[in-house]
């Protein structure tokens, strides 16, 4: 048959169908070794350790439940109590804020009532809470007196004053908001306000209100996202089967 | 063509040996089966005058010129392969076409072409695969690749393969990336359903729940993969099409509010049912999750998802070494491939822990909550039992474990 | 046994020689394949980036030409039906054919489901037993079923008649009947199950629609007897096997049917988008008339439309019709028109607006296109070479007695 008769027909069959197949065989062996990781100076590989013999023990997998304990091992936090009721909430926890504060305790310097120290302090030149400027509702209804106690001889400078006169510890200052703020506490002491520490099994500990909201402006930034809108797939890749991962600089980024 | 050059390689020996040194290093080598086969075709055909030892070593190239000396090809040879022109004039005909397709050829010509052919196609094939060969191929890597290559279904394996699949996984990384990663195979607890509501009255736009989902998942930086998306929506009527998601200004823009999408872990996915090979199923703690080395790539989930939950890596993933999140798990965040399905998990590798998904612990706002439906203290039932919620295209009753809802 | 291998041994010395005009066609085609190859091994290299495709139009040009090319094959029941059922002795001549074209028609399916495939390497995990087949859950896995199913009949049916003819001996009816029977249904099969694998999803409105199977048929048993006259002029010109008129006659009636009854299933799908558009008619809104600023795919429809509606319309004319000129221009009219409907007109709408509202607009990259065209090659290679092997042994000159023991 013909195919005994070798003709320039066959060769060139040949060439033309390993060139194929190779095309094919390299992108498969390319696509099927592929690294999927981008290494930075891949030469500089570690020596490859021998495959551990013994398997890693499966720890952890006998508890049956889940907790959040392990992730608060490093926080301070107390009991959450209504204002209203003085009862602990059962459950929830509010993380503490007392050793967060820095000039703390506030009795160091309040010896005496605010005006002796405001005129003892200009006349020394020096400023104190110059970094706090008050922003929290109106003036004529908020002061810096509603929430803190600011005469020692009357009150216990480092307790926070509720409207009716009573103290509370800086600790459970989310009393005083909720004073005003009672829709926001009660989603907040519910869950749909606010934000927990440790994970989401029990037990339950929150953030106080102060952690997000500066008490004396709780106003929320205007601010650039943290991210680039994404780019790829909203391009014009036509022409390009190459996709373009150099994204130019857009203009007022910060 | 033939002007390019050839390269001629061995065939890697490499295969079959695994803890081979770097081939690169080694000295260059005779090229063998190539060569063994060029010598057997040309002996079969009482070709003699080739020298088949010029031929030149291990990752050599030579041109057109040099290959055509070492077989010696005559002026005759050289015309029959379309060397030089000698068809008659006119030759570009049909008449002169069919002459020069007829034209008879000896034995010994047509072997030579041939071996020159293969030569030629080897020679492409191999140029084809070397740039991974080295590494890609040779020692341990190989190997573990090849085992990766033929295991099943992680939903059918036992106990026993799941670990040693996941050795061999934190065992190729590390040579991959020089960092070995822990991968978890932690598996539902029971009493528990994951469930999630946003609130979209608090969320600001600020985008930290991308970055951080990004980072924590070890997305591809290169496509941009990102499985969430925040809509910025002017007010009005609330209707997802008049939403955009690729605003880039100070946020919140005045007159807007934003609503988060993301995989939302429907109780009836579409995605799962029409998956043709499993290779995405719903865990018993309702967390929809893909077997990233059982999916084929087909894109049929994708097209099956009515919330834009799924994404593919329609290139190699790109994750920087040094930004590599080495807590992992199987069904999560371990490194994918090129041609795969993947999606948000909840951060199975962080809820299976206890812990709070990377978005939910990120964002400043408290916009997004999470927690255990099966838990009646817990806050995402507060919020479902006190606020008032909804979902999107629930007339699709896909039944999303997603829930929105507003101060 | 030694008769199978000597019949292929034949066969294959027959694809290896023929006039030059072959020759060069098969080099044409062959060359359309090499290209092919390349620019699947950029794909696969690469990543599936290297199309047009992304996120949100994750189908295009590969799954629009596997949907359409899904009704050529189906459209081989137009000629076995009254062949083999009705004993019409016209179609005698072209179901062969027809049978042929079924198969390139399902291996360009095959392949072009392949090459959409992220991870072609590991499409064993379908294979039953070594893999999962998540069936009957999984639409696709139905559609493997039917497509293999129709393929593996397609292929034995013909191959049985034409190895009992190159052995000089009748056909069984009894043998090929049933297996003709069950292609019947199964024709209709192929091409349902690929319209549920799209109708079956809430999540793309375009798509989730209950004409969409019916208007699936009708289009194909329009487009494939369509390519079935103009295929069968082909070799009817090149060839020693003549066609009788007879045959392209009746062909032509059934495409004229077809076509008219795919133009009533449209008229409807276009009432129901437009009369009342709702939030689901956006992406018909967008084919047609374009969406927000984006109108990439309107010429294309339009282009369809205007290409059908002339089609049909110079087919219902019966002075028209039967002028073969113009019987074989509104063949080619409606094949492309029906190509460009089933496949950018509805695959990639579906995608368009994506989930959200938000528009993407898809265009394939070159390397799809020719990645496309390659696929087109290989299907008309595999017809070629089919034809190649049934013309002489129909005219009875490949037989098994002819086969000199000496070769030549």
């Amino acid at each position: 048959m013909r195919w005994v008769n070798l003709r320039v027909r066959a060769a060139v069959l040949w060439l033309a169908g390993l060139v194929a197949v190779g095309l094919v065989a390299g992108a498969c062996v390319q696509s099927f070794g592929g690294v999927p990781v981008w290494v930075e100076g891949a030469e500089s590989r570690p020596a490859e350790p021998d495959p551990p013999v013994v398997a890693p023990p499966a720890d952890g997998q006998a508890s049956a439940s889940v907790s959040s304990l392990p992730y608060l091992a490093l926080e301070d936090y107390l009991p959450l109590v209504d204002g209203a009721t003085q009862e602990p909430v059962e459950g929830v926890f509010v993380r503490t804020r007392r050793e967060e504060l820095v000039s703390y305790p506030c009795s160091t310097c309040h010896t005496e009532p605010v005006d002796a120290l405001k005129q003892a302090s200009q006349a020394e030149g020096r400023l104190a809470h110059w970094d706090v400027a008050l922003d929290h509702a109106d003036q004529t209804v908020l002061t810096c007196t509603t929430c803190h106690n600011v005469d020692p001889n009357t009150s216990d400078v480092d307790t926070l004053r509720t409207l009716t006169g009573g103290s509370v510890s800086f600790d459970a200052s989310y009393q005083l908001c909720a004073q005003c703020h009672a829709d926001a506490y009660e989603e907040w002491v519910g869950g749909a306000h606010g934000k927990r520490v440790g994970g989401w099994a029990p037990p339950r500990v929150i953030q106080s209100c102060v952690e997000c909201h500066n008490p004396h402006q709780p106003q929320w930034d205007i601010r650039w996202p943290a991210m680039r809108p994404q780019q790829i797939g909203r391009e014009d890749r036509t022409m390009s089967p190459f996709p373009k991962t150099q994204r130019e600089a857009r203009p007022g980024s910060r | 063509m033939g002007r390019d050059k050839v390269y001629i390689q061995p065939l890697p020996e490499a295969w079959s040996e695994p803890g081979h040194p770097d081939r690169s290093a080694g000295p260059p080598r005779p090229s063998r089966g190539v060569r063994e086969m060029v010598a057997r075709l040309l002996a079969q055909h009482q070709v003699d005058d080739v020298d088949i030892s010029r031929l030149p070593a291990d990752g050599q190239s030579l041109e057109w010129s040099e290959l055509k000396e070492i077989f010696n090809l005559s002026e005759e040879e050289q015309a029959t392969a379309f060397e030089e022109d000698v068809a008659p004039a006119g030759a570009w005909t049909l008449a002169g076409l069919r002459e020069r397709l007829n034209r008879p050829v000896s034995r010994r010509t047509a072997a030579k072409l041939m071996a020159m052919g293969l030569l030629t196609g080897v020679g492409f094939l191999q140029a084809g695969c070397t740039p991974q060969l080295p590494s890609a191929l040779g020692g341990q890597a190989a190997q573990l690749r090849l085992q990766e290559y033929f295991k099943r279904n992680y939903r059918l394996m036992t106990e026993e393969e799941k670990r040693e699949t996941i050795q061999r996984l934190e065992h190729l990384y590390e040579l991959e990336t020089g960092k070995r990663p822990q991968i978890s195979s932690r598996e539902a607890q029971p009493g528990v359903l994951y469930g999630y509501a946003f609130n979209i009255s608090k969320c600001r736009g600020y985008l930290e729940c991308v970055k951080a989902c990004v980072l924590e998942n070890n997305q591809d930086r290169s496509t941009d993969i990102r499985y969430i998306r925040i809509h910025e929506m002017p007010q009005g009527p609330f209707d997802m099409e008049r939403a955009t998601d690729d605003f880039y200004h100070q946020v919140p823009a005045a007159g807007h509010l934003y609503v988060g999408t993301q995989c939302f872990h429907c109780e009836n996915p579409p995605c799962v049912d029409v998956c043709p090979v499993q290779a995405t199923w719903k865990e018993p703690d309702g967390i929809v999750v893909v077997d990233y080395d059982w999916c084929i790539g087909c894109r049929y989930c994708q097209a099956a998802c009515p919330y834009d939950g799924r994404r593919f890596n329609w290139r190699r993933p790109v994750v920087p070494v040094e930004e590599i999140n080495l807590q992992q798990h199987y069904l999560g965040n371990r490194l994918r491939r090129q041609g795969v399905m993947e999606k948000c998990t909840f951060c199975i590798q962080r809820t299976r822990e206890g812990r709070l998904p990377a978005c939910v612990e990120a964002c400043p706002t408290g916009a997004r909550i999470f927690g255990n439906l099966l838990d009646p203290n817990s806050e995402i039932r507060w919020v479902l039992e006190n606020k008032k919620v909804f979902r999107l295209k629930e007339d699709l009753g896909t039944e999303p474990k997603f829930w929105y809802f507003m101060d | 046994m030694r008769g199978l291998v000597a019949f292929f041994a034949h066969a294959l010395d027959n694809v290896t020689s023929g006039s030059l005009r072959y020759h060069l066609w098969m080099g044409f085609l062959t060359l359309w394949m090499v290209a092919g190859a390349y620019a699947y091994s950029i794909q696969l290299r690469e990543g599936l980036i290297v199309t047009g495709m992304y996120d949100y139009v994750s189908w295009g040009l590969y799954i629009s030409n596997f949907t359409f090319l899904v009704g050529v094959a189906a459209a081989a029941l137009m000629l076995v039906l009254p062949t083999y059922v009705f004993r019409d002795m016209d179609f005698l001549r072209a179901v062969l054919f027809g049978e042929g074209m079924a198969v390139a028609a399902l291996v360009m399916c095959l392949a072009f489901v392949v090459v959409d495939m992220g991870g072609p390497a590991r499409l064993w995990h379908m294979i039953p037993g070594i893999g999962v087949f998540n069936w009957p859950r999984s639409l696709l896995t139905w559609d493997v079923l039917v497509l293999n199913g129709y393929l593996f009949l397609n292929l034995t049916i013909p191959f049985y008649i034409l190895y009992k003819h190159y052995r000089g001996e009748r056909a069984n009816p009894r043998v090929y009947l049933p297996g003709v029977l069950l292609s019947l249904v199964w024709a209709v099969s192929i091409h349902l199950v690929t319209a549920f694998l799209y109708a079956g999803l809430p999540a793309r409105p375009y798509w989730n629609s209950s004409l969409l199977g019916p208007r699936f048929l009708a289009s194909a048993f329009a487009a494939g007897p369509a390519l079935m006259i103009l295929i069968l002029t082909v070799i009817h010109r090149t060839s020693d096997y003549k066609v009788e008129d007879g045959t392209i006659h009746k062909l032509s009636l059934i495409v004229t049917g077809a076509a008219q009854v795919n133009l009533i299933m449209l008229a409807s799908e276009i009432f129901k988008e437009f009369y009342w558009p709702t939030a689901h008619s956006r992406s018909a809104i967008y084919l047609f008339f374009g969406l927000e600023g984006h109108s990439r795919l309107v010429p294309w429809i339009w282009a369809s439309l205007a290409l059908t509606v002339l089609a049909t319309g110079m087919l219902t004319l019966n002075p028209l019709r039967r002028r073969r000129p113009v019987l074989l221009l509104s063949c080619a009219l409606l094949f492309v028109g029906i190509w460009i409907e089933k496949g950018m007109g509805l695959i990639v709408p579906g995608f368009v607006p994506e989930p959200w509202g938000r528009i993407f607009e898809y265009t394939p990259t070159w390397v799809e296109i020719l990645v496309t065209l390659g696929i087109w090659a290989l299907g008309a290679f595999v017809f070629t070479l089919l034809t190649k092997v049934a013309i002489p042994i129909e005219l009875g000159r490949m037989r098994r007695e002819a086969l000199a023991p000496a070769g030549d």
